[in-house]
């Protein structure tokens, strides 16, 4: 299980997370909500062994991961950053043969199981046809699933997502979230995602994690976190909360607060 | 399946062809010059049968200037290719990361300050550029070494080390003579001894640099990435810095400040083969071997008997395509 204790971490003098405690529930969809500058990112970050923790501890099973050395970490842990470079040329199968790196020699060399596994995550994220097309020639969506793909390929147990949906149209999405849903549902891998979108965050996870001022301030399910006071407390709008059985907990925003 | 198979055969056969295109040049800068030798000639005299003056010509003049020549275009092409996946910047060369400066004001101080010690100009301008690399990467650490920071460290670094040149240039007006030729790069009176220098950095660069051409690949797709991925971002960064580094530097300590080589042979390789380094790598080493063999061979015979420094011509095919480059966007890249 991937957790941390007492983390408090930042860029620079400033600090962004302070003595925060979060334990990831395994074969889970965990999403992490929150408004700009609450710290989101950067906690993923500091799991992911990115960013250096400044106290405290992040820790993998029983092991802590500063302990861990980056090619065993990445066959425990995926990373998909909010960005990645498309680097012209590079077609969607050489992408998501990067996903095999950490189970490969130093020499790099593919052996047919890992193209096998290469094929089979292209197939599952339903880009087999445009398998040569150059990464660049991609729209957003297809791109964002070549990414998954190699998240795939990567063959980890947890996958973490920082903004998988950002820039995407509502179509794109639904499609990655579907995907993402896959993960857990379909290979078993445990899920933790920064989303914006809150009514996506309540239909897509099974916990959600809410962050404000660097601390985690509620985590449970859907049902009991979407609250019209949640909503006022931490993002400054009046709301009205739905629940549904199609939908789950949604809302729908009245105004901005007035702050007094 | 198909389609993967065809394109990497398409680079393979390209590749091959840019060999040839190698192959060729060498032939041609051993043929050409004052005394024009024949291929027969030259095959004799490179499976030891040949004899007289054609002997004396090929193995004591032009062989070892072709085989310096084809090193340094090898060596600078891959130092260039390098930097350019590092710093994901396209117009990355070996002067970004301080080695011409470096190896620049080393030289120069030598050749003005201490010209009768000129036998050391090759160990004195390598150590010049292996110090700027490391005080320009030492510079740009902060938590880690990120590409931008590295870029603007090494202008800033260089800018300075230009000061000290052009200081030095003023202040020994009557020297400066000795330092034209070292600034502008050439291959003239290049000797066996020369290539002995070269051999073991570019075949240990070069054998290096293939091996780590996945890694680079990887890095290209961002340091985040590359580290989910299970890559050491800044081991890797290093190793590769090191290896640019090591490459230019022996090929600027030997040949001078030959300028935009390392900018413009890792573009024109990727224009055929695309950015895959695994490709890159020996499509950019043989295109550089070309590039500056035929422009050596051309440089010696355009106002034969007279001479023109490589560098002179490197420069002049350089500049339009660097300014072809800023036209397709390049430097916004």
């Amino acid at each position: 299980m991937l957790k941390c204790t007492g983390v408090t971490g930042g860029y620079g003098k400033e600090l962004v997370i302070r003595e925060l405690n979060f334990s990831l529930p395994e074969k889970k969809t965990t999403t992490i909500i929150g408004p700009n500058g609450s710290g989101k990112s950067t906690l993923l970050r500091i799991l992911t062994g990115n960013l250096k923790a400044r106290t405290g501890t992040v820790s993998v099973g029983d092991r802590e991961i500063k302990t861990v050395r980056a090619k065993e970490l990445a066959r425990m842990i995926t990373f998909m950053p909010q960005v990645s470079k498309t680097v012209p040329g590079f077609t969607v199968r050489d992408i998501v043969g990067y996903g095999r790196f950490p189970h490969l020699k130093f020499s790099g060399k593919m052996t047919p199981h890992d193209n096998e596994i290469v094929d089979w995550a292209i197939e599952s994220v339903g880009l087999t046809r445009y398998r040569e097309r150059p990464a660049n020639n991609l729209s957003g969506g297809e791109f964002q699933r070549a990414r998954l793909a190699m998240a795939i390929a990567q063959e980890s147990e947890t996958i973490i997502l920082d903004e998988p949906t950002t820039f995407l149209d509502i179509n794109h999405q639904l499609h990655v979230l579907e995907l993402i849903e896959k993960l857990k549902t379909g290979l078993g891998k445990t899920v933790l995602m920064v989303l914006h979108d809150i009514n996506q965050a309540a239909r897509y996870s099974d916990n959600i994690v809410v962050m404000k001022e660097g601390s985690i301030i509620a985590d449970g399910s859907p049902e009991l976190i979407i609250t019209e006071a949640l909503l006022k407390d931490v993002f400054s709008i009046n709301a009205r909360v739905f629940t549904d059985h199609c939908h789950g907990r949604y809302f729908l925003p009245d105004s901005v607060c007035q702050k007094s | 399946m198909t389609e993967s198979r065809n394109r990497n055969s398409k680079r393979r056969l390209l590749i091959i062809l840019f060999a040839l295109l190698a192959v060729v040049s060498l032939l041609l800068s051993l043929s050409m010059g004052s005394v024009k030798i024949s291929l027969s000639n030259i095959l004799n005299v490179l499976t030891g049968s040949g004899s007289g003056i054609d002997e004396q010509i090929i193995w004591n003049i032009r062989l070892p200037r072709t085989v310096v020549a084809a090193l340094v275009g090898m060596s600078l092409s891959l130092s260039g290719g390098i930097l350019q996946g590092i710093m994901r910047n396209p117009l990355a060369s070996p002067n970004i990361i301080g080695v011409s400066a470096g190896a620049g004001f080393a030289g120069i101080l030598l050749l003005i300050a201490f010209p009768e010690n000129i036998s050391l100009l090759v160990p004195f301008s390598f150590l010049g550029a292996m110090s700027t690399t490391v005080i320009i990467y030492t510079i740009a650490w902060k938590g880690g070494s990120d590409p931008h920071r590295l870029i603007l460290t090494g202008v800033g670094v260089s800018a300075f080390l230009g000061a000290g040149i052009q200081s030095l240039m003023i202040f020994f007006p009557d020297r400066v003579q000795n330092v034209i030729g070292f600034m502008v790069g050439g291959l003239a009176a290049r000797s066996w001894e020369h290539v002995s220098i070269l051999v073991p950095y570019a075949a240990a660069g070069t054998c290096l640099a293939l091996l780590m051409s996945k890694r680079l690949n990887i890095l290209m797709m961002g340091d985040e990435t590359a580290k989910s991925l299970g890559l050491n971002v800044e081991g890797t960064r290093i190793v590769l810095i090191t290896i640019s580094s090591v490459l230019a530097a022996a090929s600027v300590s030997i040949v001078g400040l030959l300028g935009f080589v390392g900018l413009i042979v890792p573009h024109v390789a990727r224009m055929f083969v695309g950015s895959d380094y695994r490709y890159l790598f020996p499509a950019s080493a043989f295109i550089g071997i070309a590039l500056i063999v035929y422009c050596d061979t051309f440089a010696r015979m355009i106002l034969d008997p007279v001479e023109l420094p490589v560098g002179v011509i490197m420069a002049a095919l350089g500049g339009p395509f660097f300014l072809y480059l800023l036209r397709r966007g390049g430097a916004n890249a």
